[in-house]
C-alpha cells in the first residue's frame, strides 16, 4: 500500500523495451480503483498494464505502445486521444457544456466532459449527499490499484470503497453516519 | 443521521454538482420557495465561474439527488432543465420574484415576533423548508418554525400563538425545536 502521491512524478519505464516513456503526471479513476495512468505522452496507461508502482518507477508492460490507450481498457471508459492532465480542460469541456444548457439543448456525447485525470490530493471532498467535508490530504491505493483508504485535511479516515468518482470539481465519497461536516 | 439544516443564503452561489463525475454544472443563483404551498421548487442558475451570468436552464426540486451543506448533488447534467421546458411552479415563483424576505413574522392573534431574513432548508434527497430565520430586533437573529398550517403572503408569515415560544436562538436551538414538533404531531 502506498500514499499515491509517491505515485506522481515517478518516470514509467516500458518492460517491452527498457524505455523511459514519460512520468507520472496524472491518474483516472473508475469508481474506488485507478484505471489510467497518464504519463504526458498522450496514450495513458491502463491501470491492468502496470507491473509496479510501489518502488522509484513505474513499470508498464503492453504488447503494442500505440494501442496503450485501448489496451486492457475497462469496458466503461472511452478512448482518449490526448493528454487531459490539467484541470483547466476539463473546464473548458465544461463550458461547452454549460453552453449546450444555455441553449437548452440535451447534451450530446461529444459535449459531455471526459473523465477526469490529474492528482486528487489537495481536491474538495464531498459525500455524495453534497456535504462539506473537506479536502483530500492523503490517499493510499494497494498493488492493484484499489484505493483502500483516504483521509480529509481534518485527519478524519475513510474507507476506499466509500469513493465514488473524481472529477475536477471534487472527490465524491459515499455518506455515512458518522461523518463530521466542514 | 440528522440532514443538516442550512439558510437559503448560504446555498446561494454554492456549486451544483454531477455526483458521477465530480464536475461542477452550474452554481445556484436563488432558491425558489413556492409562499401559496409553502413549498421548496427548484433553484434557478447561473453560469459556473468566469462563465458568470444567469443560465436559463432551472433546476427543479425533483430533478436533484440531495442538497448537502457544501454543493446540490445531480445524478446527471439532464437533471438541468431549459427554462422555457422547467415546471410551471418553479418559473411562475421566479417570474413573480415573490419574495418571503422582509416579510412581516405574526402570530394567529396578531403579535408581531419579527421580519423575515431567509429560509432554512433541511438537506438531505428530499430537501424543503422547514423554518425561517428572522430579525426580532436590536441586533437579534432568531429562527422560528414553519407551522404546516400558516399561510404565507407576499407581507406576512403568519404562525401559532404557541410558536412565540418555539422560536430557536441558533440553528442547534432549532434543530431541537424541529424534533419536539415532529414528535409532537400525529
Amino acid at each position: 500500500m502506498i500514499d499515491i502521491v509517491r505515485l506522481f512524478g515517478q518516470p514509467a519505464i516500458s518492460l517491452r523495451d527498457a524505455e523511459t516513456t514519460g512520468t507520472v503526471k496524472g491518474v483516472r479513476f473508475q469508481r474506488n480503483r485507478v484505471s489510467f495512468i497518464d504519463i504526458g505522452t498522450g496514450r495513458p496507461i491502463p491501470a491492468g498494464a502496470v507491473r509496479s508502482f510501489e518502488g522509484d518507477a513505474l513499470t508498464y508492460d503492453v504488447e503494442d505502445e500505440r494501442s496503450t490507450a485501448t489496451t486492457g481498457m475497462v469496458a466503461a471508459e472511452a478512448p482518449v486521444d490526448e493528454p487531459i492532465g490539467a484541470r483547466e480542460r476539463g473546464d473548458a469541456e465544461q463550458a461547452d457544456a454549460s453552453r449546450d444548457l444555455i441553449a437548452g439543448e440535451r447534451l450530446t456525447p461529444d459535449s459531455v466532459p471526459k473523465p477526469w485525470s490529474g492528482n486528487p490530493i489537495g481536491s474538495r471532498m464531498l459525500s455524495d449527499m453534497g456535504d462539506d467535508l473537506g479536502t483530500l490530504a492523503e490517499m493510499f491505493i494497494d498493488a492493484d490499484g484499489t484505493v483502500i483508504e483516504m483521509v480529509d485535511d481534518r485527519g478524519h479516515r475513510y474507507a476506499g470503497e466509500r469513493l465514488v468518482t473524481v472529477g475536477s470539481f471534487a472527490v465524491i465519497v459515499a455518506a455515512a453516519n458518522g461523518d463530521e461536516f466542514a | 443521521m440528522r440532514p443538516p439544516l442550512i439558510r437559503g443564503r448560504d446555498l446561494v452561489g454554492g456549486p451544483v454538482v454531477d455526483l458521477n463525475t465530480g464536475e461542477d454544472l452550474a452554481e445556484i443563483r436563488d432558491v425558489v420557495f413556492d409562499p401559496a404551498s409553502g413549498l421548496l421548487t427548484g433553484f434557478t442558475l447561473n453560469k459556473r465561474g468566469s462563465w458568470s451570468g444567469r443560465l436559463r436552464a432551472v433546476l427543479p426540486i425533483d430533478r436533484l439527488s440531495a442538497v448537502g451543506t457544501g454543493a446540490v448533488m445531480i445524478s446527471d447534467a439532464d437533471a438541468l432543465v431549459a427554462g422555457d421546458d422547467g415546471p410551471q411552479d418553479i418559473k411562475a415563483a421566479a417570474e413573480a420574484d415573490a419574495e418571503v424576505v422582509d416579510d412581516l413574522v405574526v402570530t394567529e392573534s396578531g403579535q408581531t415576533l419579527g421580519i423575515v431574513r431567509d429560509v432554512i432548508i433541511t438537506g438531505g434527497a428530499s430537501p424543503r423548508v422547514v423554518a425561517f430565520e428572522m430579525d426580532a430586533g436590536e441586533d437579534r437573529i432568531q429562527f422560528i418554525p414553519k407551522s404546516p398550517h400558516g399561510g404565507v403572503s407576499a407581507s406576512a408569515l403568519i404562525v401559532p400563538d404557541d410558536y412565540e415560544t418555539r422560536v430557536g436562538d441558533d440553528l442547534a436551538g432549532l434543530a431541537d425545536q424541529l424534533d419536539r414538533l415532529s414528535q409532537e404531531q400525529p
